[in-house]
């Protein structure tokens, strides 16, 4: 497949695909760490990032998190005999050449994650699928893209316009407040690490940890975390591993994270922000079911399996 | 010191027994909201005294010989460019008061004393480091790269090994303590937190918050031979103690507010203690006959009996206890 395909993106608004820079390549195959043992069959992922920070705060927040999950990636690989190589391409063509690289080595995975509209995820999703690499969207919300348009290569970190319309309900009926905001993250979070990942984030960075920012550095550890766990010998192997119930990885919220096989949208609480009270509630609510299975409780928010539009294309042959 | 017989003195629930005689000795408490260390006579169950310490205390270990107890301070609050003044403070048990205090490295939260009390073993939490800190002169001897957040440690009775899990890499690092080197990591479930020795050395168990388990690792071939999940994963276990004759392994299970007690063969579930809110530290008498849990949302230490599985005291600490060291008799 030659890279001009792979990025054939004619029927779109091409000022909106513009990829605005691609930030970062995470490669883990270097093996400088002291100790070398239980190294993947697979060890090599390339994350390859979307957008230019300085163009929109949303776009700014995702390149620190996703800066800090290719540092924070790059410690644990190599303690399992991995590392990690950046890369940056400033244009499609360069994404569309580092794609195709990545592609004719037999000893890597491709991550990408970029955009900012559903236009743009959805294209950088089938050009992803296209190089048998992973899209893993952060930041577009439409249903759509776990409907319709999903794709068996796309797995979304950003909640779902649904799964957030569910956390406002939710809050709404434990106690209606004015305005409220729904977010992945809280900078005041505390619990379960939260003031840990906060404060590295705020040490790193000067600045507060976003519902943005910690989705670029959950899709960078979620990631490298079920290449180290897996160890898959192919894309599909990888997609097949992040739908199946053994994989579940720890974004500092509390619960073990999951992703929807039906529409691979990441489980996860979320936060609802009362600007009045400045008051921030975690949702689901969980009254008195503290240990009630975790993959139930978050299916509370968004798109069940028997709701979902969601049917997967065949993706490198897989069905 | 002679064993008194058990007198409940302050007891916060309902559940309170006095069937068992305490063991002698001290209970230590890290109060890591209140900034203390609250002293718990064994014998009476009954709070002696409360040491103040001038920041966030959470580790906490007795040296063998029950002169010293150490607890790991951290600063409350990062702030950027700041200098840390994070460190571990050595109590004289006799005095009761903090009497000096070691440079840690960075943000400290667990710890391990070797065998001889000559070498602490700290986790650094920012550095994704442990350190080998010389209790004598205060020196750092050596830093090794574990992983990202590492939290519990835990030196082998032989004094081999010093194992480290980390939270955000979700390894345990294997420093070979004669080689003064990090030789192995090992993958574990999701945020792992504490980590205990069999009184053999031969296995180690890793508890995992996020994953919802426990790891059994048998220490010479170093692969992990069991992985249980408790609570159908969902328990939260923090703090693990194996019982001296090491045959049942007790873990603290934050969410579900209760102390598995776990076959230390199998890691099959053998019994459950319901105690307080959220309990976290764990440890036990040196004569196995008194399990300590510190209950970080009720502001308690329940003290348990191991053999009828029934708590005999509910003890009033400070705010958010985090770690109990006990301290034998001398």
């Amino acid at each position: 497949m030659s890279a001009a395909a792979g990025i054939d993106v004619a029927q779109i608004d091409r000022r909106e695909f513009v990829l605005r820079s691609v930030q970062a390549a995470v490669w883990f195959g270097a093996t400088k760490a002291g100790v070398v043992r239980r190294a993947p069959a697979t060890s090599r992922l390339a994350v390859i990032v979307a957008g230019s920070a300085s163009e929109s705060p949303r776009l700014a927040a995702r390149s620190m998190g996703v800066a800090m999950g290719i540092e924070e990636a790059d410690h644990s690989a190599r303690l399992f005999g991995g590392g990690v190589r950046i890369e940056r391409a400033v244009s499609r063509e360069d994404l569309g050449r580092l794609l195709a690289q990545a592609q004719r080595s037999t000893n890597e995975l491709v991550g990408v994650i970029g955009g900012e509209s559903t236009t743009e995820c959805s294209a950088l999703a089938e050009t992803s699928g296209n190089f048998e690499a992973i899209y893993v969207n952060t930041l577009c919300s439409a249903d759509e893209l776990r409907g319709r348009s999903c794709r068996s290569a796309m797995f979304h970190v950003a909640p779902s316009d649904a799964m957030i319309a569910d956390a406002r309900a939710q809050a709404s009926r434990d106690a209606p407040a004015g305005e409220m905001d729904v977010q992945a993250w809280d900078a005041s979070l505390q619990a379960f690490g939260a003031d840990t990942l906060n404060q590295r984030f705020r040490a790193r960075f000067d600045t507060a940890m976003t519902s943005d920012a910690w989705a670029g550095w959950f899709a960078v550890k979620t990631l490298s975390e079920a290449i180290l766990r897996a160890k898959p010998k192919s894309a599909s192997a990888l997609i097949e591993y992040l739908e199946s119930d053994r994989a579940t990885a720890d974004g500092h919220k509390g619960r073990p994270l999951s992703f929807r096989a039906w529409d691979h949208q990441l489980r996860q609480p979320l936060y609802v922000v009362s600007s009045a009270e400045k008051r921030v509630v975690e949702v689901p609510l969980t009254k008195g079911g503290a240990t009630q299975e975790s993959r139930a409780i978050l299916d509370e928010l968004g798109a069940g399996a028997e709701r979902s539009a969601c049917h997967f294309t065949p993706v490198n042959g897989r069905q | 010191m002679r064993i008194q017989r058990g007198v409940s003195i302050v007891a916060t629930i309902a559940m309170v027994r006095q069937a068992t005689p305490p063991s002698g000795g001290l209970v230590f408490v890290s109060n890591e909201a209140a900034h203390s260390i609250s002293v718990i006579n064994a014998g009476t169950g009954r709070v002696e005294t409360t040491i103040p310490v001038r920041s966030r205390p959470r580790g906490i270990q007795a040296t063998r010989d029950g002169r010293f107890v150490f607890a790991a301070l951290s600063e409350d609050t990062l702030i950027r460019g700041a200098k840390r003044r994070d460190g571990i403070a050595v109590i004289d048990v006799s005095a009761r008061r903090v009497v000096r205090e070691l440079h840690s490295g960075t943000d400290p939260e667990q710890f391990a004393i070797s065998g001889d009390g000559k070498t602490i073993y700290a986790s650094n939490e920012d550095a994704g480091t442990v350190s080998a800190i010389d209790v004598h002169s205060g020196a750092v001897s050596a830093t090794s790269v574990v992983g990202i957040e590492p939290e519990g440690v835990a030196v082998s009775p032989d004094g081999r090994w010093v194992y480290v899990t980390a939270e955000t890499s979700n390894s345990v690092s294997v420093l070979d303590v004669a080689k003064r080197t990090v030789v192995d990591n090992l993958l574990v479930d999701a945020r792992p937190r504490g980590v205990a020795f069999s009184p053999d050395s031969r296995r180690a168990y890793v508890t995992a918050e996020i994953g919802g388990s426990v790891s059994m690792i048998d220490t010479k071939t170093r692969e992990i031979l069991v992985t249980q999940a408790l609570d159908g994963g969902e328990s939260k276990p923090v703090g693990v103690v194996v019982s001296p004759d090491g045959r049942r392994v007790y873990v603290a299970c934050g969410r579900s507010n209760a102390i598995a007690v776990l076959d230390a063969e199998t890691l099959k579930p053998v019994g459950r203690v319901a105690v307080g809110r959220r309990p976290w530290g764990v440890t036990l008498s040196s004569d196995g006959t008194l399990l300590y849990v510190a209950n970080g949302l009720s502001n308690t230490v329940s003290i348990v009996d191991p053999k009828t599985l029934a708590v005999t005291t509910n003890v009033t600490v400070g705010l958010k206890p985090w770690g109990v060291a006990f301290v034998r008799p001398r």
